[in-house]
């Protein structure tokens, strides 16, 4: 299955303009859509997800038209929402039962298993009875995806799902994901680079509403090869360096910043080459300067 | 599927201290009002048994005006909760059915609200066997008086009262809308006790009461009593009617 998206577009009533003219065509996997917050991702996560009506374009998910066919896509999904909240007083068991049911998951006997199961998967069996509302962020994440496993869709959206995760929540949360394999179409959405390095076989950079980049993620860092320089200079220096290259960004490393900037020549002396990672590529590109 | 979902809220809410709180209420209250002078809910008992099948069902009829407040509070939640604790993007992403959704909601939340009018029940039976009541004013249980206030008070008034205020809720999901609907429905209630000052206006006061007090008062102010309390199950029935077409105009929206 393959989901298309051609043209979308989206303005809010303030004037702010969420997706200018998106097309994208996103293949089975682990496809990352990335861009700085504001960027217009959520608006395109609840839109494919039927939450949420386009002014124009179209979206197609296999022969379902995504944008009138709301049930049908339905059907097929699994979403993890940026933020979400939970019922007080109601355990992470009854609530994962509950959603198997509207789901459509027939028999109880049926969902009880599943649920079981897909607790055990997210690793949370142990708290299968605490009440949601007193999980950790971490506990919650892995609840949100148990919710949207559930069913075994065959689109999985998952939306800025590691933002605020230790880095072993977040090493979890991985394996969780690339557990669910190439078989269906999975499209994560973060501001998160490393997200992206880590899982995905395809991307998208999205910034105010535009698609800046689509391809996969190996290509568009060779793209950077032999242009990116890195060398590490005073404080007071930094102005001065903004002002005469195209500095991709500074980092503070031990107290000093560190400077990658974009050069086809090699700058001054004192910088060395530097290798590009997906970093580099995503500053440079949301800067437009390639 | 509608079952389930009605079962889930009405779970939710069993679960809640806040229902148990409002049946411990009433039933503190119509304990102290059974059991003593000194609490009076509604007109005086006078001098009829203090567990006679009138002031039972009386009772029924007026503690709505009571929970109408709580019962706005529960179905106001079961309305908008997916809104007010931000699960509604998981909710509403699921190819569940609105309208199953929104009468399981509705079941569930109004079985619930039926629950804290029980309190009636338990503190006429509590107040029988305190050691302080004169035993020559209460009768024996009489418990088809307690199935009559439960089924032709508190179930189809609550019933009405939670299908108008689960519409403002749907429409609106605005809490303050919602309590403003509850605040007419009282009005309702004091428009009809106005008019039932006049004689010749005594049916339509009647038929007015959203909560039927004033059908129950009349049916049972002077003998023919059988008659009568037909016309309080009238009433009850009409009440019935109209929360239906509230609730079939919630399910169209």
């Amino acid at each position: 299955m393959e989901l298309t998206i051609s043209g979308l577009s989206k303005t809010y009533a303030n004037g702010v303009k969420a997706l200018d003219n998106v097309s994208l065509t996103i293949p089975n996997g682990m496809y990352g859509l990335l861009g700085p917050n504001g960027a217009g991702k959520s608006t395109l996560m609840r839109t494919i997800a039927t939450l949420q009506e386009a002014d124009s374009g179209s979206a197609q998910l296999g022969t379902i038209d995504v944008l009138k066919q709301k049930d049908d896509v339905r059907k097929l999904l699994g979403y993890l929402p940026q933020e979400f909240g939970v019922y007080p007083r109601i355990s992470a068991q009854d609530m994962l039962e509950h959603l198997a049911l509207l789901k459509g998951i027939g028999g109880s006997s049926q969902r009880k298993e599943l649920v079981g199961a897909m607790l055990k998967r997210c690793n949370l069996h142990d708290v299968r009875k605490k009440s949601l509302s007193s999980y950790s962020g971490g506990m919650r994440q892995r609840f949100g995806i148990a919710q949207a496993l559930i069913g075994n869709p065959k689109l999985l959206i998952v939306d800025e799902p590691t933002a605020g995760l230790d880095p072993g929540e977040r090493n979890r949360f991985y394996n969780l994901l690339a557990e669910v394999g190439e078989q269906v179409i999975v499209i994560l959405s973060t501001h998160i680079v490393e997200d992206v390095t880590d899982l995905c076989t395809k991307m998208a950079i999205i910034h105010e509403g535009r698609v800046l980049y689509e391809g996969r993620p190996d290509d568009a860092v060779a793209e950077l090869n032999g242009r990116v320089w890195q060398r590490s200079i005073d404080k007071s220096e930094l102005s001065n360096y903004e002002g005469r290259y195209r500095v991709i960004s500074n980092r503070l490393v031990a107290g000093h910043p560190h400077l990658h900037v974009l050069s086809v020549t090699p700058p001054e002396d004192g910088f060395s080459p530097s290798s590009p990672d997906l970093e580099d590529v995503f500053f440079t590109r949301i800067r437009g300067w390639n | 599927m509608i079952l389930h979902i009605a079962w889930f809220e009405l779970r939710y809410w069993l679960r809640s201290w806040m229902l148990w709180i409002f049946t411990l209420i009433i039933a503190v209250l119509i304990f102290g009002a059974t059991s003593s002078d000194q609490v009076q809910i509604g007109s005086s008992l006078g001098n009829t048994y203090r567990n006679a099948p009138y002031v039972i069902e009386n009772y029924y009829a007026i503690v709505s005006l009571l929970t109408l407040l709580m019962v706005t509070a529960f179905i106001n939640s079961a309305a908008a909760r997916d809104f007010s604790y931000n699960t509604y993007q998981i909710v509403f992403a699921t190819p569940m059915r609105r309208r199953d959704f929104l009468l399981g909601r509705f079941a569930g939340a109004t079985t619930a609200s039926v629950i804290p009018m029980l309190g009636i029940s338990i503190g006429i039976l509590l107040a029988k066997y305190m050691p302080w009541v004169e035993p020559d004013r209460w009768e024996r249980v009489i418990w088809a008086a307690h199935l009559n206030g439960i089924l032709v008070f508190a179930i189809p008034n609550t019933f009405f009262m939670a299908a108008i205020l689960f519409t403002i809720a749907v429409l609106a999901r605005n809490e303050i809308v919602s309590f403003i609907g509850a605040l007419l429905l009282l009005t309702a209630y004091g428009v009809s006790d106005a008019l039932l000052s006049d004689i010749e206006r005594e049916r339509i006061a009647a038929l007015l009461d959203p909560f039927a007090a004033r059908t129950f008062a009349l049916a049972t102010n002077i003998g023919r009593s059988l008659k009568r309390t037909g016309s309080a199950r009238a009433s009850a029935d009409c009440s019935c009617g109209t929360g239906c077409c509230g609730l079939a105009l919630a399910s169209l929206s």
